[in-house]
């Protein structure tokens, strides 16, 4: 029986939610822990002409809506692949010129992020974290001011506001009291930083679990707005604990992107409607396999 | 056409020697605090085997998963892999990370680059006329530390004038800028800026007035004339130039036996031209 209060939706109801929005951020470094579910949700509702506020590090969780054709504005500060490569969908859209680039970094991201979530209009560093490169010169969003205690130079990073702050948590209760395990905890502040929170769960865990292990709660639910029960909701990324990134398939998605065929991976794992029908077109000994490698 | 870099012996290959050649630098940091971010899966084997043989009082921070002086010993292929973070002692948030590097808290680090010029600049933006440029690059994430972090050494698995730049086309982490004291007239004068160029080829160093990048030892298998003809600016060449020790049968030991006991480094691309 369900919670009194509770904010448990289908994946369908948050893709559609998702896609209302235009400024969406999230959080799962690289190949890790991104909500991936969520983001095929989005696509498959038609999210058009976003924004994205991704974590310091991302790869296939933003490349996906890039190549999708989703995205009009990227916050960066990294996007790769690691030993993979290049970003594929990410280097096409900006060599095409169809994607506008914020040049950011991790403390701008990071730091942005801050500012929003606790009600800052910006956060000042000193000038000399960038005098030395060309950012201020890329970003005009790094504005050089005073201190108007030293008089010092400083670049004032402005906050960054989401819409909307998709994540996936390896335990949430229907509250959305989650546990992210693993990872470097960008969760609490971009979730601050956003109007409306959807957590995708590998597990959706009783009121009673959460109070047996208050301290493993990284976020409480207060500001989440829907949960969703997905297992395997980061795959293709690792769910810490849970299970391994999965590499063969993150190389699928790049040699298919970088050939110009990203229609093919789309139709293939991006249109099946549910999860179970996801899982099924990557292979239950392939998911299987994966927990060996959590 | 870049090829692949073959070391001089059948013992070991090329990403193991640079770890080797690494974790032996990290010798003087012992006591140290610094870390390893994005891509940097030969410097997070050279942290490792440095506590392991050089540096057993290294502090070091491992990327994405963010442990502090993990133990792990089957090296994982990417710092943000939850597995990076087994047996740590501690860990950090990203915000505690960006604190750091604001405050010039860090030691040490390994960067990277698209480019890396004469004066160890570093990009991470791209190439071509901004915004749509020719390569975009992945973003300067923590490249920027460079600036503050006290002694950055930088690293590219990638020896070729395509990579090893005079200028570099955009700075995301600041080197020596236009060389001499250039650097500190805009970066915080807390840091020495970089040290060493870690690539396939060679080890690099800086000419202590000018700045300019010097070649400090040639890797076994290749000559003086292969890093010339694979740099895209003139190096300082000392005379008398020594070759990269290569690592010894208890070097390898220990990175094959606790380190790296999937042999991942065997895997990892390293390139020349």
């Amino acid at each position: 029986m369900a919670e009194s209060g509770s904010k448990v939706v289908s994946l369908d109801e948050a893709g559609r939610m998702i896609a209302r929005h235009k400024v969406i951020s999230l959080a799962g470094s690289h190949s890790v822990n991104s909500p991936m579910a969520l983001i095929r949700a989005a696509i498959r509702n038609g999210a058009t002409g976003l924004t994205i506020i991704p974590p310091v590090t991302t790869a296939i969780a933003t490349d996906l809506m890039i190549a999708a054709g989703c995205v009009d504005t990227f916050y960066l500060s990294y996007i790769g692949f690691e030993t993979l490569g290049f970003a594929p969908g990410f280097r096409a859209a900006v060599e095409a010129g169809k994607l506008r680039v914020i040049e950011g970094d991790e403390p701008f991201v990071l730091l942005g992020t801050r500012a929003a979530a606790g009600g800052y209009p910006f956060i000042p560093v000193p000038a000399g974290v960038y005098d030395g490169t060309d950012l201020p010169r890329l970003n005009p969003m790094l504005k050089k001011i005073k201190d108007p205690h030293t008089g010092a130079e400083c670049y004032a990073i402005p906050a960054l506001h989401a819409d909307c702050c998709i994540l996936h948590a390896q335990e949430c209760d229907e509250l959305g009291n989650a546990q992210f395990w693993g990872g470097n905890n960008q969760e609490p502040d971009k979730a601050a930083a956003a109007k409306t929170v959807i957590i995708s769960t590998e597990r959706i865990v009783s009121l009673d679990h959460t109070r047996k292990n208050v301290d493993r709660v990284t976020l409480p639910g207060h500001k989440v707005s829907a949960v969703v029960h997905v297992p395997f909701g980061a795959h293709p990324t690792a769910s810490p604990g849970v299970y391994g990134a999965d590499e063969p398939h993150l190389k699928i998605y790049f040699d298919a992107v970088r050939k110009g065929e990203t229609k093919t991976y789309l139709d293939r794992f991006v249109a099946p409607k549910t999860q179970a029908e996801y899982l099924d077109q990557v292979g239950l000994d392939n998911i299987f396999a994966l927990q060996e490698n959590a | 056409m870049a090829e692949a870099a073959i070391s001089g012996s059948n013992d070991y290959a090329i990403p193991e020697l640079m770890a080797v050649a690494m974790a032996r630098t990290l010798g003087r940091e012992d006591g140290n605090l610094g870390g390893v971010g994005a891509a940097a899966v030969v410097p997070m084997a050279a942290a490792r085997l440095a506590v392991l043989t050089t540096a057993p009082n290294l502090w070091w921070f491992c990327g994405g998963a963010s442990g502090l002086n993990p133990t792990f010993d089957r090296l994982p292929r990417s710092s943000a892999d939850p597995r990076a973070a087994i047996g740590s002692t501690g860990k950090k948030n990203m915000l505690d990370v960006v604190d750091m590097g604001i405050t010039g808290g860090w030691d040490w680090g390994f960067n990277g680059g698209l480019q890396i010029d004469m004066y160890g600049n570093i990009n991470m933006i791209g190439i071509g006329t901004y915004p749509q440029l020719k390569v975009r690059g992945p973003g300067t994430v923590g490249t920027i530390w460079t600036g503050t972090l006290r002694r950055p050494y930088l690293y590219t698995m990638h020896h070729t004038a395509r990579v090893l730049v005079e200028k570099c086309d955009y700075i995301s982490g600041p080197g020596y800028l236009t060389g001499g004291n250039s650097r500190w007239d805009k970066v915080q004068n807390t840091t020495e800026g970089p040290q060493l160029l870690f690539t396939p080829l060679a080890i690099m160093d800086f000419e202590p007035d000018s700045k300019r990048m010097r070649l400090k030892s040639v890797n076994p298998g290749y000559t003086v004339e292969d890093v010339k003809k694979n740099t895209g600016f003139d190096l300082v060449i000392p005379k008398d130039l020594p070759n990269t020790a290569p690592p010894s049968a208890e070097e390898l030991f220990v990175l094959r036996n606790h380190v790296d006991r999937d042999g991942v480094l065997k895997g990892v691309r390293a390139t020349i031209g």
